[in-house]
């Protein structure tokens, strides 16, 4: 393959605001962009969420080709993901936020559209309990598989707790 | 819980493969990283890594710290470029806070950085030694990371983790002997690095061993969020100092290497260029130093205004970044870190399927994980 | 009076080869210990003796002293013989190898093709290390040894023939005293580079110690091993060493040969010896080794047929010049 040269891409995000509020409002897909930190931050909902990822990644003047990371956090009365993705081509990042409901927080899996997404999912996973359905591979992945708490969640309170680990089969 | 089932990771399995478990205490997994194969004969069919035994709970901690007493931790993600960790984490509060650093400190940051690539990269030399089989890299390349060491510690007081640059700039001013002894350095270690080369790059065996093997195209890359010398071997020139500059990187001239074929050699090859490039960084920033002061004055219990930041830098295994979700008090909301060898080691089964053995230590070591950055 | 005269002569010549077994052992890790440090850099082993000359002994000390475990499945016979057996062919091999005109224990007629018929005994004690130690990396190990070791073999010998053919004669004396005009190295070059590349291979030793690749199935076919049984797998590595180092200098570097004064004889064989043996330590610290595929095909694809040419080409020049002689 032929080494492609990208130091010279200056990204302008204000630009790249623009064009995904058209395009999302041609695709019908709901989306509010606003410019904080010279960062594109977008709102969106739940449900359009593959749609959006695939509409980002596939369009040509778009092509946000890498996911940066995949974040979730506990506010008190609803889960917020937010998914940040940036574009090798055009130099643009944009991190999009969605609002997931605080009983049972649930959010389908971007692994076809991303398959770097896979361990960042896992994550939010066993960390704050929600569920991320189409998962091929949903374990645990720093912890260990025998807790029924979600560490990250503002319930779970750091204290000092002593447990003693007894191994449930013979190790052969 | 501690036996992981195949069915969901390796699909149609005959039933005569042979498990074979690469444990935690292996000597070459960097750190503590179990994985699982299955092997037929000497191929991989398919592995189940377990990752979680350096697991810390960085992330909860950080709720529960101010700003700056949480700093510390930072440096011990990933231990190997402990200063670059420090670096992303300090700029990533002063964007949000506005606080501008003085010109002399951000060249000092700046030696300090690439100082800290230069040992981590030489880490790299020598597992890679001897993951190929060869003991005497191992012991060169520390050698040299020796003397490096020895500068790092006139300048910021340790030798693996520093606790030195602080929001705001940097902690103390340059020692009077420094610049001599980093003269001294600069000026010995390409010849070391031509010694380096000669008994290692060009060995028939060692390119046997390496050419061919663990390629990932561009695209795959891509898409498993690959950065920095593993993405840079993949074909695409990138790099953060260049795309979003930070702390004075855009005043020095350097050259980013990238490699054409998404092999291990080419991995190798361009993290040895990065040292050399490395080198010439820190010569211009040593050469021409500001003066003027060191440290801004920032208040004692830092707050941050309301609002969320994803900042990120080039670390010397790739792409780290902090996602800060602060609510204007004295603790972060949420702090996330991203770091670079979590997505590479996601991508290892993807690219170990059908290789040797023997290549798959190989292709681990080209990747270059560190499970303090893996496990947080 | 003459049978325990005969058995005394015997038993002397026995403590004598197996003393200096042991001798050539203890110093042979410690220069490898020594030269290794100082290509890479460091020193080595200081602190025993002046220049840490009894670092060695004090190591094989230890390991005796160290607890014998023996894990709960091993398959006993296999596990507890293999690091007896290992020692076998060492010690056989000494019988047969002169050190100087007249110096031998035994001079057979077909000395050179009894000693390569007990070479191969040590491949099958690898293959019980790995089998009895009822464990996935030392089979693993075993299994690479097993198959590196009969594919090496073939090209070891058939290294040798072309020495035989222009030495007309089987007999290690023989050969040497065959070098009066010119040391065989010089006609048989290609024959000396097959020779010690098989026989690196033969010896696990660097680029080609897949059987004990540390790094990647951890010690191989020795991992259930500890104490003394660990360390005699390792003397013998050592011993074999030296047997195949001295062979080499029999066969193509004249032996003992300007010196028929036994004493300056077996000093300068040993000299010679000795190079060969730094030399393959300094390969050893240099290069990193093959993988298995790789060097499967390297044995049989390049080594085997450069050897059969190798004897061709030797059997015709001699028939020719034989024949111009005769003319």
């Amino acid at each position: 393959m032929e080494i492609i040269d990208y130091t010279d891409i200056r990204g302008d995000n204000q630009e790249a605001l623009e064009l995904i509020k058209n395009k999302a409002k041609e695709a019908g897909i709901r989306i509010e962009p606003e410019l904080v930190f010279d960062q594109v931050n977008a709102d969106a909902d739940a449900g359009d969420i593959i749609p959006l990822c695939r509409m980002l990644k596939e369009d040509k003047d778009l092509s946000f080709e890498y996911i940066r990371s995949i974040t979730g956090s506990d506010f008190e009365d609803r889960y917020e993901i937010v998914y940040s993705l940036y574009s090798f081509s055009n130099g643009w990042s944009i991190n999009i936020k969605i609002k997931l409901d605080h009983e049972k927080p649930a959010v389908d899996s971007i692994i076809e559209v991303y398959r770097g997404a896979d361990w960042f999912e896992r994550e939010i996973w066993e960390m704050l309990g929600i569920d991320i359905k189409g998962h091929p591979n949903l374990k645990t992945l720093l912890l260990v598989g025998d807790e029924d708490f979600h560490p990250l969640r503002k319930s779970f309170e750091l204290k000092w707790e002593e447990r003693k680990y007894i191994p449930t089969e013979k190790f052969e | 819980m501690f036996t992981q089932e195949f069915e969901n990771t390796v699909e149609d399995l005959p039933k005569d493969y042979m498990e074979v478990n690469f444990g935690p205490h292996h000597p070459s997994t960097h750190g503590v990283f179990r994985f699982i194969a299955r092997v037929d004969g000497e191929r991989i069919a398919g592995i189940e890594p377990v990752v979680g035994y350096l697991h810390r709970g960085v992330e909860k901690m950080a709720e529960s710290r101010t700003y700056i007493q949480f700093k510390p931790l930072v440096d011990r993600l990933d231990y190997t470029g402990a200063l670059i960790n420090e670096l992303c984490y300090c700029q990533a509060l002063e964007k949000m806070a506005g606080i501008e650093v003085p010109a002399r400190a951000q060249a000092i940051r700046v030696i300090a950085a690439e100082l800290n690539r230069i040992c981590a990269h030489l880490i790299f030399y020598g597992a890679m030694g001897l993951e190929a089989g060869a003991f005497t890299p191992f012991l060169f390349g520390f050698a040299e990371r020796e003397k490096a060491f020895q500068l790092l510690e006139m300048l910021a007081g340790g030798r693996l983790t520093f606790n030195y640059i602080t929001v705001g700039g940097v902690r103390k001013d340059i020692p009077e002997d420094f610049m001599k002894d980093l003269d001294r350095f600069i000026s010995t270690f390409p010849k070391r690095l031509k010694v380096f080369e000669d008994l290692f790059t060009g060995n028939e065996i060692f390119k046997s061993r390496t050419r061919g093997i663990g390629v990932i195209s561009r695209e795959d890359a891509f898409d498993w969020a690959m950065s920095g010398p593993t993405l840079r071997g993949s074909g695409a020139r990138f790099d953060i100092r260049k795309a979003e500059p930070y702390s004075g990187y855009d005043k020095y001239d350097f050259d980013i290497p990238a490699g054409e074929n998404g092999d291990v050699y080419d991995r190798y090859l361009v993290r040895m260029e990065e040292m050399r490039q490395s080198l010439r960084i820190v010569e211009q920033a040593a050469g021409g130093l500001p003066p003027g002061d060191i440290q801004v004055k920032v208040p004692k219990v830092l707050k941050l205004p309301e609002g969320e930041l994803y900042y990120r830098n080039e670390g010397t295994k790739g792409e780290i970044g902090f996602y800060i979700i602060s609510d204007g008090g004295k603790t972060p909301y949420r702090m996330k870190i991203r770091t670079p060898s979590f997505s590479h080691l996601s991508a290892l089964d993807y690219v170990l399927k059908g290789a040797y053995i023997a290549d798959a230590i190989v292709i681990l070591g080209s990747f270059d994980t560190v499970m303090g950055s893996v496990d947080r | 009076m003459i049978w325990w005269q005969v058995l005394l002569w015997a038993l002397l010549k026995l403590v004598i080869a197996v003393g200096f077994i042991f001798i050539t052992a203890l110093v042979l890790i410690y220069m490898l210990r020594k030269v290794m440090g100082h290509m890479q850099y460091r020193m080595g082993p200081r602190h025993h003796g002046p220049h840490g000359v009894f670092q060695t002994i004090f190591d094989a000390v230890k390991l005796l002293g160290k607890e014998n475990i023996i894990p709960r499945d091993v398959d006993k016979w296999p596990y507890l013989w293999a690091p007896v057996i290992v020692f076998v062919p060492s010690l056989t091999i000494f019988a047969f190898l002169p050190f100087a005109e007249n110096i031998v224990a035994t001079n057979i007629e077909i000395s050179l093709f009894f000693v390569f018929a007990i070479l191969g005994i040590s491949s099958i004690s690898l293959i019980m290390a790995g089998w009895g130690s009822n464990n996935k990396y030392a089979l693993l190990g075993g299994l690479r040894s097993a198959a590196q070791m009969m594919s090496y073999e073939i090209p070891l010998i058939l290294s040798t023939v072309g020495v035989v053919i222009m030495a007309g004669s089987m007999n290690l004396t023989e050969i040497v005293r065959a070098q009066q005009n010119i040391y065989y190295i010089v006609p048989q070059a290609l024959g000396f580079f097959i020779f010690m590349t098989s026989a690196l291979a033969e010896l696990n030793h660097t680029p080609f110690d897949i059987p004990e690749a540390e790094s990647e199935i951890v010690a191989g076919f020795n991992i259930e091993y500890s104490g003394f049984r660990f360390a005699s797998f390792f003397l013998a590595e050592f011993v074999n060493l030296f047997i195949v180092c001295a062979l080499a200098t029999l066969l193509f570097l004249g032996g003992w040969h300007p010196f028929t004064n036994p004493v300056y004889g077996v000093l300068f064989f040993l000299f010679k010896t000795y190079i060969l043996i730094f030399i393959t330590m300094w390969i050893r610290s240099t290069f990193p080794r093959f993988r298995i595929d790789q060097f499967m095909n390297f044995g049989w694809k390049v080594l085997l047929p450069l050897s059969l040419a190798n004897i061709f080409v030797t059997g015709a020049v001699v028939l020719i010049v034989d024949n111009i002689r005769g003319l």
